[in-house]
């Protein structure tokens, strides 16, 4: 094996530079904390030693925007794997969660939650039913598929239909409900990482190792899908079970990260395609990287959001979606996408 | 006795209907390890259907599919690939991995049991594409692309080889090379069915040939008693004469 292209080896630098893009987040805002505070900051949580740190460094690095970039970094995990899982399972080099309905399936719940959820637990609870939603949706979409002759196609089909249908339904749900506490129409096309809290990152992060934990163990037979779905049954795959599993800890996972963060799009495309570009076919090694750089494409994309200079908060899937459509449009152009 | 000893294919009255059409009708076969048949036809003459019930993917309308016993639509992928493996007709060409490892995907029921590195290396080698190994599998020719997903059903290593046109998109040398392996594999004990469209080639290293029209048997037999210049004329429609070949005797069919 090829220096670098070990899972051991993509994990420790995809951890360095996940480590950098957070400190370099927590550093960034409207109120200026130097690199070496917020270094203080951390260290003064994190490690069992006495460091000195303003009350107001610490209230807005480890309170306000920690929280925000644990949100951000499990958001693109999630999603970046997510992105790799679908284009492998579906063969289909740019499906991913939002492809096959599955963002706004988990909307629909996650907005539920919101509004109906929210005095017993908060923010926290569209979390959870962003989860159970996706799921559900999950199941749907493999049920309508199934329906329909269930090759890799279908799911696409069906869930570009199912997520446009649910995703207007949700727009509309959230500007005729009108309530303080569910967010604005723009988490649910763009996202938004302003309501992040610990309460919101714990559960996510819950969410994110059931996912990512049932997803790793898939890694072989997804790379033995890439011969087809019936030629990788005939060589003794059962490629219903696995399709229903990882359409599952997708729905999951993609769900809990919209209660989360709302809608951030393209995650899923950028991360399995650079995935794979950069440490080649394997499972083992496209899911963890897909992971990384999924999360530092969101903690980079929340970054620029906030220092762009327009005067407001341009919302992280507007940043994400603008760079992912590029990139798409890239690799169509040099016709990187076998179409 | 080694497993291929005791292999047996019985196909019992099979019949297929898409829709409302006939793909197969009363199809009855028995084949014992060691046999390679070849099943020719024109077009639409139930070929695929054939192997694709066969191999379990289709379930028969009427009759059934035995492989020693097992009927292959009703166990689970990971059995059913220890007792068949199955060329289809055409492969995804956009795979990203190289061909040692694309061959070796056909042992995966293998997976942690036992190493397939060797079973992966005899079988690129018999059909020639040992040197193409470390190639990416979506830069190779159709043809080589060919003979991988072939070396990949050799690397399953099951008692019952099911080949849908496996010379398909093979020169003339590759194409003989492969129908060789065939008609090997089934001289170490093995079943191997195969459709094809080279009545020539099926002659000449076949055991026997079975001729279908309409999802019907029309004959079935020795190559020499299959390959009959009136009946094949009749069949595809179009004038054939039947020659021996100058110097191994086999039939030879020519317009």
């Amino acid at each position: 094996m090829k220096p670098g292209r070990s899972t051991t080896s993509i994990v420790l630098i995809g951890l360095l530079c996940v480590v950098f893009t957070v400190i370099v987040s927590v550093s960034v805002g409207s109120v200026s904390v130097s690199i070496s505070d917020s270094f203080r900051v951390l260290a003064s949580h994190l490690l069992p030693i006495d460091v000195d740190v303003s009350p107001l460094a610490d209230a807005i690095v480890w309170n306000i925007r920690m929280p925000r970039a644990i949100v951000a970094l499990l958001t693109g995990a999630v999603l970046g794997v997510t992105g790799t899982v679908l284009q492998g399972s579906l063969k289909n080099p740019i499906a991913d969660a939002q492809l096959v309905g599955l963002s706004s399936a988990a909307a629909v719940g996650a907005l539920l939650g919101f509004w109906l959820g929210y005095a017993s637990g908060g923010p926290t609870v569209a979390v959870a039913a962003g989860a159970v939603s996706g799921l559900l949706g999950a199941l749907a979409v493999r049920w309508l598929a199934g329906k329909v002759g269930g090759e890799p196609s279908r799911f696409i089909l069906v869930g570009i239909g199912a997520g446009l249908g649910l995703g207007a339904l949700v727009a509309t749900a959230s500007i005729a409900i009108h309530d303080p506490r569910i967010p604005d129409v723009t988490f649910w096309f763009f996202g938004g990482l302003g309501a992040a809290t610990w309460g919101v990152a714990g559960a996510l992060a819950i969410a994110a190792m059931l996912t990512l934990g049932g997803i790793m163990p898939l890694a072989r037979k997804l790379d033995v899908l890439s011969l087809g779905h019936e030629p990788a049954r005939h060589v003794g795959v059962n490629v219903a079970t696995t399709l229903a599993v990882v359409l599952a800890l997708v729905g999951l996972g993609t769900g809990a990260s919209v209660g989360a963060a709302g809608v951030v799009g393209f995650v899923g495309l950028v991360g399995g395609r650079v995935a794979s570009r950069m440490v080649g076919p394997h499972h083992k090694h496209v899911i963890p990287a897909s992971a990384f750089i999924g999360a530092v494409f969101v903690i980079g994309a929340d970054v620029v959001g906030r220092i762009a200079g327009l005067g407001f908060e341009v919302p992280v899937g507007l940043i994400t979606t603008v760079l992912g459509g590029a990139y798409l449009v890239w690799l169509i152009a040099r016709n990187k996408v076998p179409v | 006795m080694t497993r291929s000893d005791m292999s047996r294919l019985e196909i019992h009255s099979l019949s297929v209907t898409l829709g409302d059409r006939a793909v197969l009708s009363d199809f009855s076969l028995t084949l014992d390890g060691g046999e390679f048949v070849a099943v020719v036809g024109p077009n639409g003459s139930g070929k695929s259907t054939l192997l694709r019930t066969i191999a379990g993917d289709l379930v028969p309308t009427n009759g059934s599919v035995r492989i020693d016993g097992v009927n292959p639509a009703a166990v689970d992928a990971a059995t059913a690939a220890t007792i068949r493996s199955y060329l289809p007709q055409t492969h995804v060409t956009d795979i990203g991995f190289d061909v040692a490892t694309v061959v070796g995907f056909g042992a995966y029921t293998s997976d942690g049991i036992e190493e397939p590195r060797e079973r992966v290396n005899t079988s690129m080698r018999r059909v020639g594409v040992a040197d193409l190994a470390g190639r990416p599998f979506r830069e190779l020719s159709g043809g080589e692309q060919r003979r991988v997903t072939i070396a990949r059903v050799l690397c399953q290593d099951a008692p019952l080889m099911l080949l849908d046109e496996p010379t398909d998109s093979l020169d003339l040398g590759h194409a003989d090379r492969v129908m060789s392996v065939a008609a090997d594999e089934a001289s170490k004990g093995r079943i191997v069915v195969s459709t094809s469209h080279d009545l020539n080639a099926a002659g000449r290293h076949a055991t026997s040939m079975v001729l279908m029209h309409n999802g019907h048997v029309i004959r079935s037999g020795t190559p020499s008693e299959v390959l009959d210049a009136d009946l094949l004329s009749d069949v595809y429609e179009t004038t054939v004469t039947v020659l021996p070949h100058p110097t191994t005797g086999t039939p030879i069919v020519i317009r």
